[in-house]
């Protein structure tokens, strides 16, 4: 088995409130004693309920947020205090997508400028031929780098934004909740267009999401969170067909099933 | 479990309701929408981003801003809501016909106490003093399932969870016992496990009150384990209604097949799942033809008229209720996958 690319080893992340003279500050331990690997070319989802601590994690793990105690390496190496210079390669090799196409992407820059910023960032290439592949491998055409975000649909942003986390050729990507702001109809488009990007680049891949169904389709690995544990991880079928936690039946179980004749409420009579 | 609907008045009943916005480049974000909602029945109307879902429930409401052109009619308890004087609509709204919004957060007064908003709403159509208000804020309360009501209800919306907060914006719509209820993306921003109770709650309602509810949702999930009746929307018109044996067991129309096979389901063996090519249509870039053609994979198949005729609902055989807008599903019906 392959070493691990990314690796959580019993990373904790607390949250202080204010202290008043009356009371204590209030302690919120987001992120609890987890650990979690990502191997090359694996794809693994961390699924969650809001404020079960995955996006916290997912901050940590792209070292966006200090841990309060544990160990983050990338590649064997450990990152946990590395700053500045430190990360350089961290944020050469390690890609992030985020949740919401309409504000990640700043409006007053063309595309062309947005999936180049990486590459500025890495003082790497970043002429026309390198920026036209870039923008092909995520389905849109090279005119489209003088045009600006509004000019595009949600999907089309999220592809943008999917583009400029490759443009630095990265080992994995992080995408934190990547379809949820999306029509129905294109959520497929970008899953598919990431598990397929994941599988030509041989790319590690972890996928953030509140959706236990979006993401059976495409990843290996999945880790349910909750109150900032992990409290079952496994390969995909093994889960999904047979949870060993109560939480997690209980989540599989709250999916609503596009069936008529699996449903409770009783159907129509006419 | 839900009336029968034959012989019994609806309780909204939409004809020819179109919204256009103004401006410049008016757009017609409502086409001629027929609709009927019936006691007792849960109506869902099922639409991505900009298929006019939302502006067909705020004008079937009026609720929507003085900028939006409405024609048509809305009807409700014998008032047509679309042409009635604002004087005649108030009485109405909250008491015939409430609303229900996707945010609760925003939805809810941040600066009065949950029992003083919903008392409020109840003193608005029943002369009643503060301790009856808030007595009835209580048993609705209750009915909605927030427990320990008593103390509840002098709570502040920030006091509620999310779950809680839509549960109290439920009992504010509710607590005029209306006999229409628009739910707008009720649980898009709940957790899976709180949107199955808030989803069992309103169902719940419907059955035990008669209300007919219309639930707007993108979620083929959500309608197949809630609605009675289905309305696809496209592009500002309904592409297929029916009811919810209809239109899952005899999909009629290949955008609803498509929206069928972009859903995720967990009881059914892991695939990957069918993307739509193409970007949704709306009132403001709406095709030629039938709104649907440039990313309908049966277009080619028929040819010309897809591009050019717009295709209006046209009854499918099997039930009377089925009916769909396709030249392909006109002639035959949509292949196996």
């Amino acid at each position: 088995m392959s070493e691990p690319l990314l690796s959580l080893e019993q990373v904790s992340k607390t949250f202080r409130g204010r202290s008043t003279p009356f009371a204590p500050p209030s302690v919120t331990h987001a992120v609890d004693e987890v650990t979690l690997d990502v191997k090359p070319g694996e794809t693994v989802a961390l699924v969650g309920e809001s404020g079960s601590g995955k996006s916290t994690l997912s901050r940590i793990a792209l070292r966006l947020l200090d841990p309060t105690s544990g160990t983050v390496r990338w590649d064997g190496e450990d990152i946990t205090r590395a700053h500045g210079r430190g990360l350089r390669t961290l944020r050469r090799e390690l890609g992030v997508v985020f949740q919401d196409p309409y504000t990640s992407l700043n409006p007053r820059q063309t595309v062309g400028r947005i999936i180049a910023a990486p590459l500025r960032n890495q003082g790497l290439p970043r002429d026309e031929k390198t920026l036209a592949s870039l923008i092909t491998s995520v389905g849109l055409s090279p005119e489209q780098l003088n045009r600006y975000p509004h000019q595009f649909s949600g999907g089309q942003r999220q592809r943008i934004g999917i583009a400029r986390a490759l443009a630095t050729g990265p080992r994995m990507i992080i995408a934190d909740e990547p379809v949820s702001a999306l029509d129905v109809s294109i959520r497929a488009q970008i899953l598919s267009l990431l598990d397929e990007l994941q599988q030509d680049r041989g790319l590690a891949l972890l996928i953030v999401s509140h959706d236990l169904a979006v993401v059976r389709g495409i990843a290996d690995r999945v880790a349910v969170m909750r109150a900032g544990r992990i409290v079952e991880t496994g390969r995909v079928e093994q889960v999904y067909a047979d949870p060993q936690e109560d939480y997690t039946r209980a989540l599989l179980a709250a999916v609503p099933v596009p069936d008529p004749h699996r449903r409770a409420r009783p159907l129509p009579v006419d | 479990m839900a009336e029968p609907r034959t012989s019994v008045e609806p309780a909204l009943r939409l004809r020819d309701l179109t919204v256009t916005f103004g401006g410049a480049h008016p757009v017609r974000a409502v086409d001629g929408v027929d609709l009927d909602v019936h006691p007792g029945r849960v109506l869902a109307i099922v639409g991505e981003s900009g298929s006019g879902k939302s502006a067909t429930a705020l004008a079937s409401i009026g609720l929507l801003p003085g900028s939006a052109e409405v024609t048509g009619s809305a009807t409700v308890a014998g008032v047509d809501l679309v042409t009635a004087a604002e004087s005649q609509r108030v009485p109405l709204r909250g008491s015939s016909i409430a609303m229900v919004f996707q945010d609760a957060l925003a939805a809810l007064n941040p600066y009065r106490t949950i029992g003083r908003q919903i008392s409020d709403a109840y003193r608005l159509h029943h002369r009643v003093d503060k301790t009856a208000a808030r007595k009835r804020a209580v048993e609705v309360l209750d009915r909605v399932g927030i427990r320990d009501p008593e103390r509840r209800v002098d709570d502040y919306p920030h006091e509620f969870s999310g779950g809680m907060r839509q549960r109290a914006m439920i009992a504010t719509a509710i607590v005029n016992n209306p006999t229409v209820l628009i739910a707008d993306e009720p649980t898009t921003a709940l957790d899976v496990t709180v949107q199955q109770q808030v989803l069992d709650l309103l169902t719940g309602l419907t059955d035990d009150l008669g209300m007919a509810l219309v639930l707007i949702t993108h979620d083929l999930g959500v309608v197949a384990e809630t609605a009675d009746d289905i309305a696809v929307m496209y592009a500002g018109r309904i592409v297929e209604t029916g009811t919810v044996l209809d239109v899952f067991d005899h999909t009629a129309h290949p955008y609803t097949r498509a929206l069928l096979q972009a859903t995720p389901n967990l009881d059914a063996p892991s695939r990957r799942l069918a993307a739509i090519p193409g970007v949704p249509a709306s009132g403001a870039n709406r095709p030629t033809g039938c709104a649907f053609h440039p990313r309908c994979p049966f277009a080619e198949q028929v040819g010309e008229a897809c591009q050019t005729v717009d295709p209006h609902l046209t009854p499918r055989p099997g039930s009377a209720l089925h009916r769909a807008a396709c030249h392909f599903t006109a002639e035959q019906e949509l292949p196996h996958v």
